[in-house]
């Protein structure tokens, strides 16, 4: 009897679980999102006014963010310090290293992937350009990222509790 | 292959580099990089192509092509992954790198009201490798003291490019700033200001010199040469003020400033003789004026090597020294 009960109590923590994590994808997606756009934003300010050379500029933009932005902007810098590689290389090995800790999508890799390609190659204005391109993009990408996480959510939540209980009424 | 200006060529490149032998490297001066062409090494009177094996030929048999990505990554490494921050270099046509190594680069340039906006499509590279010759102005400096003002005299150096005048410059500067007199006299050494507009004399890194220019020396880097030597002149008080290659109106301007308010100047300008000098109009009245009471004309030849002769503000000759060179 009671080793019935450990089981169902096992099912339905497990079923919770697996609904939290679902959700907490949703919210931690929209919330690095944000904190990419400001990444980003720091960016432009770090080249447009300040001319910071890039592997500085990215260093500095680290060390203002959290964990994972944080480590995409420093894996990016350290590359190009240590491995002598250029930015679109950099950029690209930080993106696929630190991608499994991200809950982005693979559009969202894709345009951090294009933006790689811009970085630091031109004069003034075309950074700028590109880094508003980005913005506006990753804008865009936020406010879908709310409407998901407002849709999905909380039923994440519930359908994990749901197929819990679901498995539990066909075992007992 | 530990210098400081391979850092910024891809792996391609430098594994045609490493292929220089070891006696060579020492005496090259300039490596040259087109896209497809094969790499070109400058020595002070020759030139050698890079070919396939290793050899050093001066006809340009098959060897190492250096390709679009590869000049894209100079460039990249040249401005530290930052275009945008080199905008102004890119515009004058150069970058030096640390170690005051100075890099040309040509390609296609993009005009906007007459005036050189960038160089895109980046397709050549010489880059000047710059060296440190400690002693070589000794035998030169007793040609320009003033015995009268325990200093040196107003000194214009003339000297077609690459002939050492960058270099005479600075160990000038290092002998006077530490007192490195001549045996015979004993003077005190005198407080140096040098205008380094283009980052090669001192070859300063966030200020500070990396070449020996004297210990009583003060470096105003990457300033225009005009501006700076007022600026030296009202903040640093120096005894001399040593700028390079002066050859503007404001730089003219600015040398009767600072001639007049008691300083000695040591500058150079490019040219073959004084009389080459005068036939521009800025340096016209520059020479007119009697400002310089020194002159050191480097000349060369290829059976003599490098013939320094100083003339006095007429135009006589007071001294000459030959230094013989065996490059290759």
């Amino acid at each position: 009897m009671w080793m019935k009960v450990i089981g169902i109590i096992c099912i339905l923590v497990s079923g919770m679980m697996w609904g939290f994590i679902r959700a907490s994808k949703y919210r931690n997606r929209t919330k690095q999102l944000r904190a990419l756009k400001f990444a980003i934003k720091r960016l432009e300010t770090e080249i447009n006014y300040s001319l910071t050379p890039l592997r500085l500029g990215l260093h500095k933009i680290a060390a203002s963010c959290d964990f994972p932005i944080q480590e995409l902007f420093e894996t990016a810098s350290s590359s190009m310090e240590n491995q002598h590689l250029d930015v679109n290389q950099a950029w690209r090995m930080a993106i696929v290293q630190v991608w499994p800790k991200l809950d982005l999508k693979q559009q969202e890799k894709d345009l951090l992937v294009q933006f790689g390609t811009t970085l630091g190659i031109s004069n003034r204005d075309d950074q700028v350009k590109h880094i508003q391109l980005i913005m506006q993009q990753l804008s865009l990408l936020e406010e879908h990222a709310l409407t998901d996480q407002s849709k999905h959510e909380q039923s994440s939540k519930s359908i994990g509790i749901m197929l819990a209980i679901l498995i539990v009424l066909l075992f007992v | 292959m530990s210098e400081t200006w391979t850092a910024c060529l891809p792996e391609s490149i430098r594994k045609q580099i490493a292929l220089i032998p070891e006696r060579l490297l020492s005496k090259m001066e300039e490596v040259r990089i087109r896209e497809g062409k094969p790499i070109e090494i400058g020595f002070r009177d020759d030139y050698r192509f890079i070919n396939d094996s290793g050899d050093l030929g001066r006809l340009p048999k098959v060897g190492y092509l250096p390709t679009k990505m590869d000049c894209a990554f100079i460039l990249e490494m040249l401005t530290e992954h930052s275009l945008y921050s080199y905008e102004e270099q890119l515009q004058k046509g150069y970058i030096t790198l640390r170690g005051g190594h100075r890099v040309g680069i040509v390609g296609q340039t993009t005009v906007e009201s007459g005036k050189v906006r960038h160089v895109k499509d980046v397709a050549g590279f010489n880059i000047r490798i710059a060296r440190e010759v400690v002693g070589c102005s000794r035998p030169l400096l007793r040609g320009i003291l003033d015995q009268d003002a325990h200093n040196i005299h107003n000194t214009l150096i003339i000297s077609p490019p690459q002939q050492g005048k960058t270099t005479l410059l600075r160990d000038f500067s290092r002998q006077i700033s530490d007192g490195d007199w001549p045996s015979y006299v004993n003077w005190p050494s005198r407080k140096v200001g040098i205008i380094d507009e283009r980052s090669e004399l001192a070859a300063c890194v966030q200020g500070v010199p990396s070449f020996q220019v004297g210990t009583r020396t003060d470096v105003l880097d990457g300033c225009p040469k005009a501006e700076g030597m007022m600026m030296m002149v009202r903040s640093m008080s120096p005894h001399v003020i040593v700028v390079d290659e002066i050859g503007r109106e404001e730089d003219a301007i600015a040398i009767d400033e600072v001639a007049h308010a008691g300083i000695r100047i040591l500058c150079s300008a490019h040219g073959y003789s004084i009389e080459d000098i005068r036939k521009r109009p800025m340096f016209r009245k520059l020479l007119e004026s009697g400002i310089f009471q020194r002159y050191l004309v480097i000349g060369h030849t290829y059976a003599q090597g490098n013939i320094y002769r100083i003339y006095d503000a007429y135009g006589k000759e007071l001294h000459n020294h030959i230094l013989q060179r065996n490059i290759t």
